[in-house]
């Protein structure tokens, strides 16, 4: 394996992603004639603004050698929580689908304004709670993000009586629909998400802490860096951005579905993965993530173009983790 | 006098079965250099642990600045206890500079990379180290490694430094880079402990000394009115008499080569040529780190050797892997026991019995009634001391989990047993009776290679000696030959 | 000093009995809640929840015993279940069919759903052992390869009607008894004979306990994880056998519940996360747990929804109040 290690094959690793997109890319574009459609990569950079939001925070979480399987029952949750906020309910107890259209007049409970930032405190809670309990009760992340996966999914089916609810407030359907030369503003609220994130993980003590705890908790410990409050903080910030996609996809698709976020776990891990960011932690950026995302976005796309369904998609995606896993593992991360 | 910056009164520190220090006192003063010297395992790490607040003394008292404190690591690291510990504790994928400010991050919220790597340039000047700040730790070798950890002084308040063999890993221009250091440090009135198996450094910069002997302080001495033999005599005690260590039937016994290494080569290993006869017991002696774990890990199979081969019985074989040493009939008796040695959760019937499991089945099920009958024989025969062989293995104390692994190999009629610190952290009793159980061990023919830092020991066990310094062995010596003064100068003045 | 000591006998009977001490505290507040609890009706129907829960939970002791987890478990009962229908309407496998056409006979059947399940494990359980990918993504991947999988054969349709055989297994009864038990019964009894009196039971152990050191004795991590993720699987696939006997259809949506029931079935049942100790009897009992908990919702019509939220509060209360206890024990 020593020879393999010529300056290229350095390169290589380092943007093995990048090739993969830009592969891809040029390929079906090729193949396919919908796939170079203006409207399709519209579509594309909209799924990768969602699924990037979310795995935003989630590199805060992976970082750490952590993982939070809860990011699609907490995007649920939040959507669902704002489309109620803004009928009129607190909280509602509705008969099971399938009785009424459910469209009511917009009816806040609170300015959008407050309502917006509720919603991201919610999942930030959440967050919160997950973050306690790994450091504080040494639970795996993963068994703790499980129990939280469920029974926020089930809060928000109970609220909801997992009815579509069609009523999204003003300022996130403007967020939602506005596209500019093809690119959907949500897409950009998404890079100015990964830029804060970045700047955080680049420039302050805490984004600095999170690669020290991440590569080496015992050495971090015995400088004094505080675990519990690092780990925490990076679920909290997991909860705010799974929270925050939930608001732009509701913004984007006019609806809140109760099956919002389901899968969504398998594409953010899948996209971290991909992108490079090391599961055991301390090793990666956000433009791994960024990277990741656009390659899963693509990737879906695709899947959509060629009709298939969601359900037979987690197979392929599956399969991809495994063999990406293995990569880059291989490869040394 | 001016009152000490620590001292520390009367502390004793016990764990289950060990008493590691016994009414030590020792005190540090500003601006000087005291230094601590003592064999492995005399207790100056437990006295370290202590003093950062990592473990609290079973009893005794610590005043820190005339106020008498309960340190924990918190506490320790406000009031400026600092240690520079012998392993570098670092984030490998994060940068030289990184590292060093680990410790103490600049801003409160904010911090500036480009700012980041300027200061720490500008300090790693002056201290005269010459570090690429930007280079991943990873790609940094020992020696950096170590001036990290060094320069981290220089950017916390310390008041109290405590360099644990900090220039082991050095070169010797950057030895006497931190002996300047030192005396900075001195003239910013910061008190240093300094801890070092080299005799020649304790005499060049310290001005004062304490040596420890099976955690009790020998002496407290200022420098100059030691000298180097008088030091190497607190440091190792009394000379052993020369015990009968063989006992007539091993006496008698035809002594064949049983095994033999020849120029092994395994980083930090060179060139290791070794024979042990049938019914020897052969030690190794060694300062931590002089690589005593590599060299049984290596003929273990648990280590990669690069170079040499191995002998048994005059076959040439090859080991790759445990499972291959096993089947060679190779035991190992890790010094990690915890690690390496046991399942904590298993029982003490389970752990004896695992790598020659086979060997109890009857068809395809295991035959509970003769492991039975095998690990209770075993139980009685060493005098493992458990209320049952159900008993699960992490409530035993040192001395009997010692026991368990010896039994382990005994069942599995292995013959090569390779003890690697084998009282570490046993009480006296049981002391005695692995002593013994290692000289029975030899006596019914096998081959014994003992691997310790304890000198005691080793003059106590064994029929012949190697000393193992810096992966080299320099030296080979008959029982009958060997002394403590011997043996400690090859080591502590090379 | 006096209350140290009744502190500490306290302790000493919790850490011992604490899971029959739930168990039997559960049961008085079950009966408190709903009377009906103690029916007979009632009893068949917590006897049916249990031994699914039951199988299905000592193949994911097993897992974590190894220091792993199978969160695929769920969805490799599902595609056993889709493929024992499809199996048997081999070729026409759309709408009820009166006619079934099985592909082969009845047994061969049932050992290609056993084998695959076991074939899947096997798969996983060297990715994870030979090229040591972490067990947790792995079995997620595969939770959701196995979910696919069993969406595509029928074409995401369900496939109704099995034969009268596994519907006897899965929903048939011996005098009161449900048979499903007496499945779960011979599983227990099975995975108790491997864990108690193999060689491999004793691998497994040593290695959840303590990798290094197991390894230093020559046990083989490969063949740890290949034959606890073997079993695992074909566990999982015997429940999705007992699924289409019960609901007579190959339904790809089965099994949903099944991981995370397993999962505090088995921790419950005193398992350790972290691997390394575990006993089929505690497994047993947390299988009751778990079962009387559900059935207790049933029993007060709990909405779907409001359960979800109760499954994941105690699931987290739970893990916190085990781990807690065994984080003690490890230090």
């Amino acid at each position: 394996m020593k020879s393999l290690k010529t300056p290229y094959f350095y390169f290589f690793r380092e943007n093995i992603t990048i090739f993969m997109i830009f592969s891809l890319f040029v390929a079906f574009s090729i193949i396919n004639s919908d796939f170079c459609k203006l409207e399709n990569f519209t579509n594309i950079l909209a799924y990768s603004a969602i699924l990037g939001t979310v795995s935003t925070g989630m590199t805060f979480v992976v970082l750490l050698g952590m993982f939070d399987l809860s990011v699609g029952s907490i995007l649920c949750l939040a959507a669902t929580l704002q489309t109620l906020w803004s009928m009129g309910y607190f909280i509602l107890y509705l008969p099971p689908p399938g009785s009424i259209m459910f469209v009511k007049e917009l009816n806040p409970l609170l300015p959008e304004f407050l309502l917006f930032i509720l919603s991201l405190l919610v999942g930030g809670a959440l967050g919160l709670l997950n973050g306690i309990i790994v450091s504080y009760f040494g639970v795996p992340s993963i068994i703790v993000t499980l129990g939280t996966m469920i029974f926020a999914r089930g809060i928000a089916y109970t609220i909801s009586g997992a009815n579509p609810l069609y009523t999204v407030p003003h300022y996130l359907r403007y967020i939602g629909q506005t596209v500019i030369g093809g690119v959907p503003l949500i897409f950009l609220i998404w890079l100015g998400v990964l830029t804060i994130a970045g700047v955080i993980l680049k420039y302050t003590k805490f984004g600095r802490q999170i690669y020290q705890v991440g590569g080496n908790p015992e050495a971090a410990y015995a400088v004094g860096v505080n675990l519990t409050l690092v780990r925490t903080l990076a679920m909290f910030a997991s909860g705010v951005c799974a929270a925050l996609a939930g608001l732009l996809m509701i913004g984007r698709t006019l609806v809140m579905h109760p099956h919002y976020g389901i899968g969504m776990e398998l594409d953010a891990i899948a996209a971290v993965v991909v992108g490079g960011i090391s599961l055991s932690g301390g090793k990666g950026g956000i433009l791994n993530t960024l990277a990741g995302v656009l390659c899963i976005s693509i990737i879906t796309n695709l899947l959509n173009l060629y009709a298939v369904e969601a359900i037979v998609q987690y197979i392929v995606k599956g399969i991809i983790l495994i063999i990406f896993v293995l990569v880059m593992k291989i490869l040394g991360r | 006098m001016e009152e000490p910056i620590v001292k520390m009164v009367g502390i004793t520190k016990e764990f289950p079965g060990v008493r590691a220090l016994n009414n030590v006192n020792f005190d540090i003063r500003a601006g000087e250099v005291h230094c601590l010297v003592g064999l492995n395992g005399a207790g100056k790490t437990t006295l370290v642990k202590i003093l950062t607040g990592f473990y609290k003394p079973t009893k005794g008292k610590i005043i820190v600045y005339g106020k008498e404190e309960n340190l924990n690591p918190e506490r320790a690291r406000r009031l400026g206890i600092l240690r520079v510990p012998q392993d570098p504790e670092l984030v490998e994928d994060l940068t030289v500079a990184e590292n060093i400010l680990m410790v103490n991050m600049p801003g409160k919220i904010f911090v500036n990379p480009r700012k980041m790597y300027e200061i720490c340039e500008k300090v790693l000047g002056e201290i005269g180290f010459n570090l690429d700040v930007k280079k991943l730790v990873r790609n940094c070798s020992r020696a950096e490694k170590q001036i990290i950890m060094l320069a981290r002084i220089f950017f916390s308040q310390p008041s109290v430094v405590i360099l644990d063999e900090a220039t082991a890993p050095l070169g010797i221009r950057e030895q006497e880079r931190v002996y300047k250091l030192v005396e900075e440090l001195k003239n910013k009135n910061i008190g240093i402990v300094y801890i070092s198996h080299r005799l020649e450094e304790i005499f060049k910069i310290g001005d004062r000394v304490t040596a420890l002997r099976n955690g009790e302080v020998v002496c407290t001495k200022p420098i100059k009115e030691l000298d180097l033999n008088e030091l190497i005599y607190y440091i190792a005690g009394e000379e052993l008499k020369v015990e009968e260590v063989a006992t007539s039937a091993r006496k008698s016994m035809k002594k064949e080569k049983l095994f033999e290494i020849r120029n092994l080569n395994s980083d930090p290993l060179k060139d290791i040529n070794l024979i042990v006869k049938q019914g020897e017991i052969v030690g190794v002696f060694g300062l931590l780190g002089a690589g005593k774990t590599e060299l049984a890990e290596a003929i273990y199979g648990i280590r990669k050797i690069e170079k040499g081969e191995i002998y048994l019985k005059g076959q040439k074989i090859t080991i790759n892997s445990p499972k291959d040493a096993i089947r060679f009939g190779i035991g190992l008796l890790p010094e990690d026991r915890d690690r390496l040695g046991l399942i904590p959760s298993q029982t003490v019937a389970e752990n004896i019995i695992l790598p020659n499991i086979n060997a109890f089945k009857n068809f395809l099920f295991l035959d509970l009634k003769r492991i039975r009958s095998v690990v209770r024989k075993f139980i009685k025969d060493l005098n493992i001391r458990t209320p049952s062989e159900d008993q699960q293995v992490r409530f035993l104390s040192g001395g009997n989990k010692q026991k368990v692994i010896l039994a382990r190999w005994l069942a599995s009629k292995n013959d090569i047993l390779l003890f690697d610190e084998p009282t570490k952290g046993v009480d006296v009793v049981s002391k005695r009776e692995i002593y013994n159980l290692i000289k029975e061990a030899a006596d019914h023919g096998k081959a014994v290679i003992v691997f310790s830092c304890d000198l005691d020991e080793i003059l106590t066990v064994c029929d012949r000696i190697y000393v193992l310094h810096r992966g080299r062995i320099i030296k080979e010596l008959e029982r009958e030959d060997a002394n403590k003064s011997i043996i400690l100068e090859e080591v502590l003045l090379k | 000093m006096r209350q140290g000591k009744a502190e500490e006998m306290l302790r000493i009977v919790w850490l011992k009995y604490r899971q029959l001490l739930i168990l039997i505290s559960l049961i008085m507040i079950s009966y408190a809640i709903s009377p009906a609890f103690v029916s007979y009706i009632n009893f068949i129907y917590l006897a049916r929840l249990a031994s699914i829960i039951g199988i299905a939970s000592l193949g994911m002791m097993l897992a974590i015993l190894t220091g792993g987890i199978d969160l695929s478990i769920g969805s490799m009962a599902a595609l056993s279940c889709v493929l024992l229908a499809y199996f048997e309407h081999w070729g026409i496998y759309l709408g009820y069919v009166e006619q079934l056409s099985f592909i082969a006979p009845l047994p061969v059947i049932y050992l290609l759903c056993l084998g695959l399940g076991g074939a899947f494990g096997l798969l996983w359980g060297f990715i994870i052992g030979k090229w040591r990918l972490p067990d947790f993504a792995v079995t997620l991947a595969a939770l959701f390869i196995l979910k696919g999988i069993a969406y595509i054969i029928p074409h995401g349709q369900t496939i109704f009607g099995v034969d009268s055989v596994t519907k006897f297994i899965g929903a048939g009864a011996i005098g009161p008894i449900p048979f499903t038990i007496f499945v779960w019964i011979m599983v227990s009894v099975i995975i108790y004979v491997i864990t108690n009196y193999t060689s491999l039971g004793k691998h497994i152990y040593a290695f959840g306990g303590n990798p290094e050191a197991s390894e230093a004795c020559g046990v083989s991590r490969l063949k740890v994880k290949m034959s606890a993720y073997a079993i695992s699987g074909m566990l999982a696939a015997l429940v999705g056998i007992l699924y289409a006997g019960r609901t007579d259809t190959g339904d790809y949506r089965v099994g949903e519940d099944l991981m995370q029931n397993s999962l505090m079935a088995a921790l419950l049942g005193g398992t350790n996360i972290f691997g390394g100790e575990g006993r089929v009897a505690g497994v047993i009992i947390g299988t009751i747990i778990v079962a009387i908990i559900f059935n207790v919702f049933d029993l007060t019509r709990l909405h779907p929804f409001p359960r979800d939220i109760l499954r994941g509060i105690i699931l987290i209360i739970i893990i916190a109040a085990l781990i807690r206890g065994e984080k003690i024990k490890k230090a």
